[in-house]
């Protein structure tokens, strides 16, 4: 039998029942979470330059959407249409470029690898990514929204509240699980998968209705680009605070929007973890987790 | 000159090379495609959406609207490709301190790497704005296009662009950090002040002193009249229809060779300032 000695005492003492067992898989995941929402939530109290940045850009972007209405003399609720798509817009270029294009950047910083060898899932520190982004997302789309209001005068007419959080978070997370899904593709893909989140980015705006009701498109068009959660999102928020608006530009019912966003919320996440652990495979295969510079 | 045209070259080449190697060239060309033509997309969308409801209480100002969205993008582009260009090869590269230690010159290269990244937005602004004329009706024709006008406003106004995107490669050569914002920054302040998406009459009086003092409002004003024959007609109170066409054209003058006065000095004390605070080879993991 071994004999344990304290390491710093030389005195030799019991085995510890515990070791050797560890933290549970459900600690480690948590851990991860926060480990990884930490540095992004702090960060935007340490670098109040980039708050600035991040708040002034796509507010003056907004602004500028807003001012073309107000430019033909256009209904105070035709700006607020756009206010709150401009604010949304926040959250797609945050899940593109610090979802979907994270763990390229980790790649090329040399910080994939050390995940890859840490004793945690990749979904945890994706979600972990996802949350501190959300912090940090949503203080930008809180200002541009009650900032916007302010400056045009928009009213909202919202009536139920509860479906309108409900709606909203439920987008967001169905949009933060397709961006799971798209971060996999970087662990496959260089440069080329850099070009194309590039490439989603304003097209996007324009399939999903950020800056018009989505239904002006089509069916056809509007069916295509549900598959973006905010497009129903954002629908269904239209719906909730400008109802008498909106009954022209309606494209399903806010109920309707609500499942499929649920679906998607599921759907995506289920993929997400799938797509993973194929690409993380795969990519160990092909030794292109270390790569840089692709 | 001849150290510029050279260093031109290869940072030309270069830089179409980094940008395009990803994929086969046509498949480039309709990826370039995407931003312009979205965002003018966008805004024919929100303008037809307005008028299908009988709420348009003001003129069409699609064309107004269309034409400075899609040139726009050219400026967004360039202030943003140069500004980036330093950051790339300074932290991600590490080779800006290598063209710093040849006699190669630094403007000339910089000048390259972003003509390179816009080069294929001169052939994707034209196509879009054909797209705009042929299926959404802008009225743009060949036979009403000012060929003379907008041969001299896409230079000037390139010149100028240009001029102002090395000023903020000059700044970002100069700091440490936030330098990814520099370039974003400044074109997210010009898409609000230069009036590329709605006249600059709709600003605050403020608003509009600053917007009338930036040159690439005059830029955008003379595409629209080499561009749209029905630019300076005064329905649409675009705040600049009593300005003659000639004296818009002293002003884009005027404007290049103050952003050349400007930008030439600023690179050079920027590239001196960087040798001596040892900043060209920094790494601030942008």
């Amino acid at each position: 039998m071994s004999v344990i000695l304290d390491k710093h005492t030389a005195v030799e003492r019991q085995p510890n029942p515990r070791r050797g067992k560890g933290p549970s898989a459900f600690t480690i995941f948590w851990r991860s979470v926060i480990g990884r929402a930490y540095p992004r939530i702090i960060g935007t109290q340490r670098e109040l330059s980039w708050l600035f940045f991040d708040i002034f850009l796509p507010f003056m972007a907004t602004m500028s959407y807003v001012l073309v209405y107000e430019a033909i003399g256009a209904p105070a609720s035709y700006k607020g249409l756009v206010l709150v798509g401009g604010a949304m817009t926040a959250f797609w270029l945050n899940v593109l470029w610090s979802m979907a294009m994270q763990l390229y950047w980790d790649k090329e910083q040399g910080n994939l690898q050390l995940y890859m060898l840490a004793p945690t899932s990749r979904m945890a520190i994706l979600t972990g990514m996802a949350l501190g982004g959300l912090f940090a997302t949503t203080i930008r789309a809180a200002i541009i929204l009650i900032g916007g209001s302010l400056i045009f005068g928009i009213r909202y007419q919202a009536t139920n509240w509860f479906a309108l959080v409900g709606i909203f978070f439920l987008s967001l997370i169905a949009l933060y699980g397709l961006g799971m899904l798209l971060s996999s593709i970087f662990l496959v893909y260089g440069r080329g998968a850099w070009q194309m989140t590039a490439a989603l980015q304003e097209p996007v705006f324009f399939v999903s209705g950020f800056h018009f009701p989505v239904k002006a498109l089509g069916t056809v068009v509007a069916t295509g680009a549900s598959v973006v959660p905010l497009t129903l999102g954002l629908d269904a928020m239209r719906q909730l605070l400008f109802p008498e608006m909106m009954q022209q530009f309606q494209f399903l019912s806010v109920g309707t929007e609500a499942a499929i966003l649920a679906g998607l919320a599921l759907g995506f996440g289920l993929v997400a973890r799938w797509a993973l652990l194929c690409m993380e495979h795969k990519s160990r295969q092909d030794g292109r987790l270390t790569e840089r510079g692709n | 000159m001849q150290r510029f045209l050279q260093a031109f070259r290869v940072g030309f080449w270069l830089g179409w090379k980094t940008e395009s190697n990803w994929t086969n060239p046509l498949f480039y060309i309709l990826w370039s495609l995407l931003v312009p033509m979205s965002n003018g997309l966008i805004m024919t969308m929100m303008l037809r959406v307005l008028q299908r409801t009988g709420n348009v209480n003001g003129a069409d100002l699609l064309p107004y609207v269309f034409i400075g969205t899609v040139v726009y993008s050219i400026v967004a582009l360039l202030l943003d490709s140069m500004a980036w260009a330093v950051l790339e090869d300074r932290e991600r590269m590490g080779m800006l301190k290598y063209i710093a230690i040849t006699p190669s010159s630094m403007y000339g290269y910089l000048w390259g790497r972003g003509f390179a990244k816009v080069s294929v937005n001169f052939l994707a602004v034209p196509l879009t704005l054909t797209f705009g004329a042929l299926v959404l009706d802008i009225p743009i024709r060949l036979s009403t296009i000012d060929w003379p006008l907008l041969l001299a406003v896409v230079v000037l106004g390139l010149l100028i662009v240009t001029f102002a995107a090395q000023i903020l490669a000059g700044v970002t050569l100069m700091i440490a950090r936030h330098a990814g914002f520099v370039g974003q920054a400044v074109s997210g302040a010009l898409y609000l002040f230069t009036g590329a998406l709605f006249p600059i009459t709709v600003l605050p009086i403020w608003m509009q002193t600053i917007a009338r003092a930036v040159p690439l409002t005059y830029w955008l004003e003379g595409m629209r009249r080499a561009l749209w024959v029905d630019a300076r007609n005064p329905v649409y109170k675009t705040g600049l229809e009593q300005l003659s066409t000639s004296n818009l054209l002293w002003i884009l003058v005027g404007a290049a060779m103050a952003m050349a006065l400007i930008s030439i000095p600023l690179q050079r004390r920027a590239e001196h300032r960087a040798k001596e605070k040892g900043l060209l080879d920094m790494n601030t993991a942008y």
